[in-house]
């Protein structure tokens, strides 16, 4: 049985590989789902749902990431483990695995450092690595599914690894990537207008790839300037917190378009509480174009048909 | 012992030290450590994925490519190896090896490579929004203007965007030289319009400049991105650290046993094909050796005799020499070998040989040169030459008379009682000409002449 998995997984793997080096031509890419051990990913959501991995075991990553909301909040900020509200929006993780660049700046580059920053940040689970596998360790069920996976021993690397390939198990394919796969019934004449109206206003320029967006930097007001000298705050200057190199001042990283109609409010400050409110934003500081509404509309009906298909 | 066997031998020896040389070989370990070899691959490795990363911007920068997901991938594997690289280098404690090179300079040039490669993905799409951009903002225009009163100023914002749109892989300073007069000229005209059409073309111009800024910007970068200074650097790492290896390598103690086994082999061999080349001329001397001898006297046969005329004849100009033939022939030695039987000839003769060799090595000097031969039979010859123009007949003669009082002198045993003399035929040369069959055919003649005289006596040779 395994060795049927395992093949299974790196034949998958190649026809990923394989088809993805065919649709370099194409600014938006269909996604291709590949399994994942089952054990792995049930230990993983586990993890996830678990209030032990926050200090004061209140709460867990479900506590802001609901599965019912695309795993994102849909409130404009949630609340930190300082009690205080965080600076910007939650993201969603459904299709995170997807994503090069991971936080609103593309700060990091690797799921495992990410993890390692949001589980020792005072202001989101305030905890520490010995802390959480002392707690695992303690309990049988969690030794028992821990083995289970084919993990050797409860430490950083394995608690990281299955909540990744958690992560990396959520990808669900959508109307549009059927679309793109050859199935022309599935998208109605107003959304394959806006499709092309996406490409033919330059949208696509920076929210491409497999991930409607996710592989790239850039700057928030491209045309126009987005933020107002006065009223801006530490938050929006993005990347330039990290880098602290004047150039990449307002650079985020460009977000994923999937999912999109379910994860209200957008940008960073949830500035926008609609979708057209969001593109509208899009068109004027980003494109430097007034659009007509039915364009808007068109393009609220092609990103709607991202949504991923949950049975 | 024969020396088959001897040779033999030596194969078998040499056969042995073969197979020794070729099992040190298998186990000399002669290969680079496993963890130094891992360091080789990684170094292959970031270099292949730096390169697909400069083949990549390409591809993206002249839209050959329509998404990054290719180029996030390529920089995210480089990160995964650039960190195993810097962790694989402390591991062997290469921590500064040069003062140029260490493994912070090759981080903090990655970093900068990754940072590049950001602007230019950002860089990228701006300059594809600003060229859609530019076309709307004139349409607008366009829509708002008289054509009539406006038409040159159409025209110029028309050019200036079919400039921006063009293709201009060979041409881009020209064409942005001209942009940037076109937009000067627009300046000028914008002065005459007015409200929303003078915002409009105020912002057109705006636009322009940005665009203009933009591929500047991206013109820098392009040859910054791929002539990229990581790669000179790990370019030179490697270098470095194949010499380290190989310097570790040689100093190994397994590495000079096993040299020493490869140098004493190989002497072992030359010396063996010495010995056998030295062999193979000694045999082949003797045997040239044999071939110009008589095998009953030990003298030169009439071939080596024929030899040495035909060459003393070719010497006579050049060396500015003369000389003589005397032949010899035995006078009653066929008696002797009736009466006394073919084993008695045979003594005669090698006696009579014994004492010519001893008058040949009487009178061999520098400047004169004798050689005996035994032509067959009972008939011998010796081959004189001297170094002067003319034969100096005195020491001829006394060569001559030596030989016949050699001939004539009683031989020892059973051949006491043998009646035995020589008669001799001598021609001279050049004076009795230069051909060997002449001088030949004339020494016959006078040794016949001898002969009739009544034997035991010499003639030279006369013309008539």
């Amino acid at each position: 049985m395994q060795t049927i998995t395992k093949t299974f997984i790196a034949l998958s793997i190649l026809l990923f590989e394989l088809s993805y080096m065919s649709h370099a031509n194409e600014p938006l890419l269909p996604l291709e789902l590949f399994e994942h051990t089952k054990t792995k990913i049930q230990l993983g959501e586990q993890l996830f749902n678990d209030v032990l991995l926050s200090k004061n075991k209140i709460f867990s990553c479900a506590s802001c990431h609901h599965k019912n909301t695309a795993y994102a909040d849909a409130k404009a900020f949630s609340l930190g483990a300082d009690g205080k509200i965080l600076p910007m929006n939650t993201p969603s993780l459904e299709y995170v695995g997807l994503n090069y660049y991971f936080t609103w700046t593309g700060k990091f580059s690797n799921l495992n450092k990410h993890l390692n920053m949001l589980i020792t940040n005072p202001k989101i689970m305030n905890n520490s690595w010995e802390t959480i596998i002392n707690r695992l360790t303690d309990i049988k069920k969690y030794q028992h599914l821990f083995t289970l996976s084919g993990y050797q021993n409860i430490d950083q690397q394995t608690i990281s690894d299955a909540l990744i390939t958690f992560l990396l198990s959520l990808p669900k394919l959508s109307r549009f990537d059927l679309y793109l796969k050859g199935d022309k019934n599935q998208l109605t004449s107003n959304e394959i207008k806006g499709y092309q109206l996406f490409k033919d206003y330059g949208c696509s320029s920076c929210h491409q790839g497999v991930n409607i967006g996710g592989n790239m930097r850039q700057k928030f007001g491209v045309i126009r300037p987005y933020f107002i000298e006065q009223e801006v705050q530490k938050r929006d200057y993005g990347y330039f917190n990290t880098s602290k190199n004047e150039v990449d001042k307002y650079f985020f990283r460009v977000p994923s378009l999937r999912n999109v109609s379910r994860t209200a409010p957008y940008f960073h400050d949830a500035s926008a509480n609609t979708l057209q409110k969001a593109i509208n934003v899009m068109f004027k500081y980003q494109l430097g174009i007034l659009p007509n509404d039915e364009d808007v509309q068109d393009i609220e009906a092609f990103l709607k048909s991202l949504d991923a298909i949950y049975e | 012992m024969s020396k088959q066997i001897k040779h033999y031998i030596v194969l078998f020896v040499i056969f042995l030290l073969l197979s020794l040389l070729i099992w040190a070989n298998f186990n000399s370990q002669i290969n680079t450590l496993k963890s130094e070899s891992k360091l080789n691959l990684l170094l292959l490795e970031i270099h292949k994925q730096d390169y697909d990363m400069s083949q990549l911007i390409l591809k993206s920068h002249s839209n050959l490519n329509q998404n990054f997901d290719n180029l996030a991938n390529a920089q995210k594997n480089l990160t995964t190896q650039i960190n195993s690289l810097t962790l694989l280098l402390k591991q062997l404690k290469i921590k500064s090896i040069n003062n140029s090179i260490s493994s912070d300079n090759l981080y903090s040039l990655y970093q900068k490579r990754l940072t590049q490669i950001e602007k230019f993905k950002s860089l990228h799409a701006n300059i594809n929004n600003s060229l859609r951009y530019l076309p709307k903002l004139e349409q607008q225009i366009r829509s708002l203007l008289d054509h009539q009163t406006h038409s040159v100023l159409i025209q110029t914002i028309d050019n200036i965007v079919i400039n921006a749109l063009g293709l201009q892989i060979f041409t881009e300073v020209r064409m942005s030289k001209r942009t940037s007069a076109m937009v000067l000229n627009l300046e000028k005209m914008v002065i005459n319009t007015k409200g929303e059409t003078k915002k409009l073309i105020n912002s057109f111009i705006w636009h322009t400049r940005k665009y203009q800024n933009l591929k500047n910007d991206m013109n820098v970068l392009i040859p910054q991105l791929i002539n990229n200074p990581l790669a000179n650097e790990l370019d030179k790492l490697e270098k470095i650290i194949g010499g380290m290896q190989f310097k570790k390598i040689y100093k190994t103690k397994k590495m000079r046993f096993y040299i020493l086994i490869y140098a004493g082999l190989v002497s072992v061999i030359v010396i063996a094909f010495l010995i056998n080349r030295r062999y193979l001329l000694n045999k082949v001397m003797r045997h040239k050796k044999l071939s110009e001898r008589d095998q009953l006297t030990n003298l030169n046969n009439r071939r080596s005799f024929i030899f040495n005329l035909e060459l003393a004849l070719r010497n006579l100009e050049t060396y500015g020499s003369s000389g003589a033939l005397i032949f010899i022939d035995l006078d009653g030695f066929k008696e002797i070998n009736d009466t006394l039987g073919h084993q008695a000839g045979d003594e005669v003769l090698k006696f009579i040989a014994k004492r010519l060799s001893i008058i040949e090595k009487e009178f061999n000097t520098n400047t004169l040169e004798l050689n005996v031969a035994r032509l067959g039979g009972d008939e011998f010859v010796i081959l004189l030459e001297q170094k002067t123009t003319h034969s100096e007949l005195e020491i001829i003669l006394e060569i001559a008379q030596q030989v016949i009082a050699q001939c004539a002198a009683p031989l020892p045993g059973q051949l006491q009682n043998t009646d035995l003399s020589a008669s001799l035929g001598i021609s001279l040369f050049p004076q009795h000409g230069t051909d060997v069959t002449l001088l030949l055919n004339n020494a016959d003649k006078a040794m016949y002449h001898s002969k009739r005289k009544g034997k035991n006596c010499y003639t030279f040779y006369q013309d008539n």
